[in-house]
């Protein structure tokens, strides 16, 4: 299948590892990933907490330039995939705006009808692919390793707009966790947010909540946390060492991935292809077993 | 020759059957003088519990039943039924109670509950020995009901009577009918108009043929008994004399005025809801900020009870008075916006702007009157902070609490108040409106606070429990009663004065006689009477003596 | 005079039934489940005066069944109605039991025998009965029933077990639905009401986590007669419980998910539930998160102050945003605000109960088409008016009571009762006065 590829600012600009592993998978996995010329930013966060015009347009602009290429518009981002959802809902109720901004979008020959789908990682990869696809694919299965799954808040929240999990018992990421070979632990927590979007607002939150999870992940002597959005992997991979001295635990210590790494290495893709030396938390442990087995 | 008994030791699940060796009960019930059966139950109540009794008492040729189980409160009438349907008299049936007065009591000390079972069996034996069959006596039913007080309930009761085919007669102490419904505007949860509630009602009451109305009247005497009520009424000034059936308390309740709570009385600016009713009602709120306050006087020290409506009513004022130039406050315990329609209630009052500021208890809010307004100052444990309110007007929800004669009347009709002073039913759970006392009932508020339709429903209730009698023509009573010997009464007149129930006169002979059918068998005129002339049946001397000395016995 | 049909075989259906019984109106009492009784018979307790609910039922029970009066179909259904007052043309359907009910006596022998087992409805899911069952062990009428969708004869042709061991030879495969058609003057409707799922409320882990349970089945858990004989062992690993939390509101008074509406007795049964664990062991914590406490019946305030002051009973205002569970101990940690200090905490317990809405019965809305009347948003019976007619159904002659049209406690249910059953002798005396 082809889909519109938007891999957003986030990735782009210091997650490289993410979409590098995104690339590298989904060719073998039978998915086209088609370039979206002039895609900008979805608009979260740095439009939406100051103009809601702004912020529907750029999103809005975006999901038409999919919809002009009529193809599905796959994000790797929880945070993006819910930035289009949170406009495709709000210009479907406010047809003054929609009308405002298909004004701008044609000097640019685009137009937005809302009629674009939009795939989350989990929907792409748990729904459309699905067991079959995705465990076919697998040559290196991950037996004996165990993670806790991290949804993410944008994937699963708020439940009104409907989004791609579960709000209350997600189990999509677990799910796929479980097709790579390995065993997705439940822990309690794992619905909780990773504290990202507090950061302006107070760092010292974000190092409680994000310190929670990963003491949670740790005490269980799981082989790692697993997740789809780049702000949270920021928050418990690059920034893990802040974390652990804010929670006066130094030897707070817990891999990181991104799901999509995971299943590369699974697919028997090289380390090197996946991003997994930008991985800051200590991964290499884990990645010497799974090489040697 | 001794009657055969029959001993029936029920384990009740594990109720009784976990501390108390019921097989080791029933084999010494075997051996105890006149027992000719005995056998164990899992549950003895259960439809195959009680085959087995009829069918021992059959099978075995038994005389008397004891069953060895819980209380006869709840289950003695079962097995008394069980006992006719197999012949036998229901007065020879006798309950040792080994689960509320033994296994439940002893749970620890399982051997000796054992002991003291056997022990309430063999004492329960000895005076089944003794028991005689009983005749009920069976009595007419007058089909006319007195209904005390012309309110929402009475008259809800008095119409559905009347249409079963009864003739009813309401006494009204007010000049009209109408009674709290009379002094509401409107009523919640829809703001309707209490007229258009009240009227209809009132115009169908007093048109009804069968209905007779006695305003300003009110009950001076009540003599008799279910079927027979001998009525005397004040009314108006003449005395009217009738006799009923059933009699139904419809009194009502009345709104507690709180002089000297939270001001009240000294100040204008602090009213009551009723009072807030009536200025809406003129259209003339003029105060600008309204505060009002649940719980004013109720679920208290001195009024441990909650008045059910005061929050709804609250609402149904708040809605009425709420407007965009206005802020009202509602300062509460705890909102009781129950079931469907109230909880609409309290989201409508929400939407339009009403605002609710939790109080706690021990903190209630300090009115300090001033010239410019009211200060309302509370804890309110939301903020955790001291806030304070300027209203304009200050009103206070208060409860509803018993009508000032309800003590007259109960004591006129013998019928108990509770703790709060509201009419006692019989039982909380199964028998809300009825009393104990055969033949009398009671509905609305006077047996405790509650809205209109449920007062209606109430009301409705009562018609049919009224109507049970009044429809069979003839009630029976228990056969427990008192017996004066005539050759033994000296005509002192002592048990006649110390009766609670008025159920002994004085015969042509100028003798003791008991009234079979108000007798209760309580007992005070068989412990008062110097000449020990007065048999209590069911419950003699011997038979009790028997009972006392079994107790005594050693194993 | 006609008789009168009253639907549902609950506290409410068997009080409507003894009044007009009682005063000599026939009555056919239709129970759609193997024995009448309803949830009151499930109850340990009752509130306020905690008597024990089967104690004081079974009594009005066994009145209903020897009552010449009262015809009990039970396994029955109300399929078709037509006519108006005074003149209803009813049709019951009875499903058969697939035993004899003139030879069976009740023994129970045939369940001990049989070796299918199935979750038992009457210990809410929590203890298990077989395919030939006895409902419960004060069930009226005592008979054994056949679940045939888990009858191995049924299912697949083998076993007949039962009717091997029946010494009354009782066990009747082929039994077939009769059906009965009856002239009725009025309708009752008491067929009472259910519990809410609380499944889809995801933060409180129902279904997922072991020790959270809906207050019906902690009902019986803390019976006697129930799975565990009345010890408070908990699902996971049957630990003596003696640190409990309840949550009300679960599924009620919320915008989200569940029903608006306040269900009127869960406060107080779990007050109840309460003093019930307390009674069991003086020495458990028990906490009660409320949003308010609705103590508006009588006796109620009375009963809330004792739980507090002499048995101690915790109460808390907020409604917690969420139940953890410990992987390894299956503990559970309750996430909440206590609004009265304004403090965000944390409370481990061993068990968490919670109180969910009183929902319309599901079978309702089929009842509703049957009987042609008006049901409300929800789904309950809608009264014609709730001040002047709130026993009164849309349609004359069909009146309504207990909780089927709403939430409401036993008092109100069993007075709401009486007074259907007023409305139906009005109906017959208005009949005998056109006559």
């Amino acid at each position: 299948m082809k889909v519109a590829f938007f891999p957003g600012c986030t990735a782009q600009a210091d997650q490289i590892g993410y979409e590098a592993s995104v690339r590298a998978i989904m060719p073998k996995l039978g998915v086209e990933l088609a370039e979206m010329e002039g895609a900008a930013c979805c608009g979260y966060p740095p439009y939406s907490s100051v103009s809601e015009a702004a912020w529907f347009y750029s999103s809005a602009r975006d999901m038409a330039i999919a919809e002009g290429m009529g193809l599905p518009l796959f994000t790797l981002c929880n945070g993006c995939h819910l930035s289009f959802t949170e406009t495709k809902h709000a210009l479907a109720k406010d047809s003054v705006l929609k009308a405002k901004i298909n004004e701008k979008l044609t000097r640019e020959g685009l137009h937005y009808e809302g009629k674009a789908e939009l795939l989350h990682v989990f929907e792409l990869l748990h729904d459309k692919l699905g067991k079959e696809k995705i465990a076919a694919a697998v040559i290196k299965p991950l037996t004996g390793f165990r993670f806790g799954a991290h949804p993410g808040c944008h994937s699963i929240r708020p439940s009104s707009l409907g989004r791609p999990d579960d709000s209350e018992n997600p189990h999509k990421l677990d799910d796929l966790i479980n097709w790579t070979g390995a065993q997705a632990v439940e822990y309690p927590g794992k619905v909780d947010c990773c504290g990202s979007s507090l950061a302006s607002v107070s760092g010292k939150t974000v190092m409680e909540i994000a310190g929670d999870k990963l003491k949670t992940v740790k005490g269980l002597a799981l082989d790692g946390l697993v997740t789809t959005c780049p702000f949270c992997f920021k928050v418990y991979d690059n920034r893990q060492r802040a974390i652990a001295a804010a929670v006066g635990d130094r030897t707070l210590e817990v891999p990181v991935f991104y799901y999509t790494q995971l299943l590369g290495l699974a697919m028997g893709i090289g380390q090197e292809r996946l991003g997994l030396e930008l991985n800051q938390s200590p991964v290499d442990p884990v990645l010497a077993r799974i090489g040697g087995a | 020759m001794a009657p055969r008994i029959g001993v029936f030791v029920c384990r009740c699940g594990i109720n009784i059957g976990a501390y108390v060796d019921v097989p080791k009960v029933v084999e010494y019930a075997k051996t105890l003088p006149g027992v000719a059966y005995a056998e164990e139950n899992m549950y003895t109540c259960s439809s195959d519990g009680l085959n087995k009794i009829k069918e021992a008492i059959k099978k075995h040729s038994l005389e008397r039943v004891v069953v060895a189980s819980c209380t006869p409160r709840t289950h003695e009438p079962l097995f008394q039924a069980t006992c006719e349907e197999a012949g036998v008299n229901k007065y020879l049936f006798e309950m040792a109670n080994i689960r509320d007065q033994c296994s439940w009591v002893h749970m620890k000390e399982p051997e000796k509950a054992t002991e003291k079972a056997k022990d309430l069996v063999r004492m329960a034996v000895a005076k089944a020995a003794l028991l005689e069959p009983g005749e009920e006596p069976e009595i007419d039913v007058n089909p006319s009901t007195l209904v005390i007080g012309g309110g929402v309930a009475g008259m809800r009761a008095a119409l559905s009577l009347a249409e079963q085919g009864f003739t009813v007669t309401i006494v009204e102490k007010q000049k009209q009918l109408g009674g709290m419904l009379r002094t509401f505007d409107t009523l919640f949860p829809f703001n309707q108009k209490a007229s258009e509630v009240l009227e209809p009602l009132v115009k169908q009451v007093t048109t009804n043929p069968r209905i007779r109305v006695l305003t300003e009247s009110k009950v001076s005497s009540v003599y008799g008994f279910i079927g027979n009520f001998d009525i005397g009424v004040d009314a108006a000034g003449k005395e009217e004399k009738f006799n009923v059936g059933t009699i139904i308390v419809a009194v009502g309740a009345e709104a507690l005025e709180p002089k000297g709570l939270y001001h009240y009385g000294e100040d204008p600016r602090i009213v009551t809801q009723a009072q807030l009713e009536e200025i809406v009602k003129v259209g003339r709120v003029d105060a600008k900020k309204i505060v009002m306050i649940q719980c004013a006087g109720a679920r208290s020290e001195e009024r441990p009870y909650c008045s059910r409506i005061c929050c709804n009513e609250a609402l149904k004022n708040a809605l009425n008075v709420a407007a965009p130039s206005k802020e009202v406050y509602i300062l509460y315990r705890d909102l009781q916006t129950y079931g469907i329609q109230y909880s609409k209630l309290e989201q409508e009052t929400k939407r339009k702007g009403v605002r609710f500021l939790k109080y706690q208890a021990e903190k209630p809010p300090k009115i300090t009157p001033e010239t410019d307004g009211l200060n309302v100052s509370f804890y309110s444990p939301t903020v955790n902070e001291e806030m304070t309110l300027k209203a304009d007007l200050l009103v206070l929800s208060t409860p509803l609490v018993p009508v000032t004669d309800a003590k007259e009347l109960s004591q006129m009709l013998k019928v108990p108040l509770d703790s709060n002073g509201f009419f006692m039913e019989a039982h909380v759970k199964l028998r809300p409106i009825d009393f104990a006392t055969d033949g009398i009932f009671v509905c609305g508020t006077a047996h405790s606070p509650k809205d209109i339709g449920e007062s209606v429903a109430q009301a409705l209730g009562v018609a049919s429990r009224a109507g049970i009698p009044m429809a069979k023509k003839r009630v029976r009573t228990a056969a427990i009663m008192s017996q004066v010997d005539q050759t033994r009464c000296s005509g002192c007149g002592t048990c006649i004065d110390v009766c609670p129930y008025n159920a002994l006169r004085k015969n042509e002979k100028g003798l003791a006689e008991t009234i079979a059918a108000v007798c209760k068998g309580c007992g005070v005129c068989g412990a008062t009477c110097p000449e020990k002339a007065i048999t209590m049946h069911h419950f003699t001397d011997e038979q009790i003596q028997a009972q006392g000395l079994a107790a005594l016995e050693e194993d | 005079m006609k008789p009168v049909l009253v639907i549902g075989g609950g506290i409410a259906g068997i009080q409507a039934s003894l009044d007009l019984a009682d005063r000599g109106t026939k009555v056919h009492l239709v129970e759609r489940t193997p024995s009448i009784g309803g949830v009151m018979a499930q109850l340990d307790k009752t509130f306020p005066t905690m008597d024990c609910s089967i104690c004081i039922l079974a009594p009005k029970m066994i009145e209903c069944y020897r009552h010449l009066n009262i015809t009990i179909h039970t396994q029955s259904e109300v399929v078709g109605l037509e006519g108006v007052v005074g003149d209803f043309n009813v049709k019951i359907l009875e499903h058969p039991r697939s035993v004899d009910s003139a030879k069976c006596t009740g023994c129970g022998l045939c369940s001990e025998k049989c070796p299918v087992k199935k979750p038992s409805d009457f210990q809410a899911g929590l203890g298990q009965r077989k395919a030939i069952y006895l409902a419960f062990p004060q069930a009226v009428p005592l008979l054994a029933t056949i679940d045939r969708e888990a009858c191995l004869w049924f299912t697949k042709g083998i076993c007949k077990t039962c009717e091997k061991v029946c010494p009354a030879k009782a066990v009747d495969y082929e039994q077939k639905e009769n059906t009965v058609e009856l002239n009725v003057s009025s309708v009752i409707a008491a067929t009472g009401f259910e519990q809410y799922n609380p499944k889809d409320i995801g933060e409180y882990g129902y279904g997922r986590y072991k020790n959270v349970l809906t207050a019906l089945e902690f009902e019986r858990l803390v019976c006697a007669s129930g799975p565990t004989g009345g010890l408070l062992n908990r699902p996971s690993d049957g630990k003596v419980s003696h640190n409990i939390a309840f949550i009300q509101c679960v599924g009620s008074r919320t915008q989200t998910t569940g029903y608006p509406y306040c269900s009127a007795s869960c406060c107080m049964y779990a007050t109840k539930e309460a003093v019930l664990i307390k009674e069991h062991e003086p020495s458990s914590h028990v906490t009660i998160f409320y949003m308010d406490l609705r103590t508006f019946g009588k006796g109620f305030q009375g009963f809330v102050d004792r739980a507090q002051s002499y048995w101690g009973v915790k109460y808390i205002r907020g409604r917690p945003g969420e139940i953890r569970e410990d992987p390894s101990t299956k503990d559970l940690t309750i996430l909440y605000e206590n609004t009265e200090i304004g403090k965000v905490e944390k409370m481990e317990v061993d068990l968490v109960v919670l109180c969910t809405a009183a929902i319309p019965h599901r079978e309702n809305r089929k009842l509703g088409g049957v009987l042609g009347v008006e049901l409300d948003e929800f789904g309950f019976f809608a009264d014609k008016n709730m001040l002047t007619a709130p026993v009164e159904s849309s349609k004359p002659g069909i009146y309504v009571c207990g909780s089927c049209h709403g939430p409401r406690d036993i008092p109100e249910s069993v007075a709401e009762a009486s007074a259907t059953a007023a409305k139906a002798a009005e109906d017959a005396a208005r009949a005998e006065v056109k006559q």
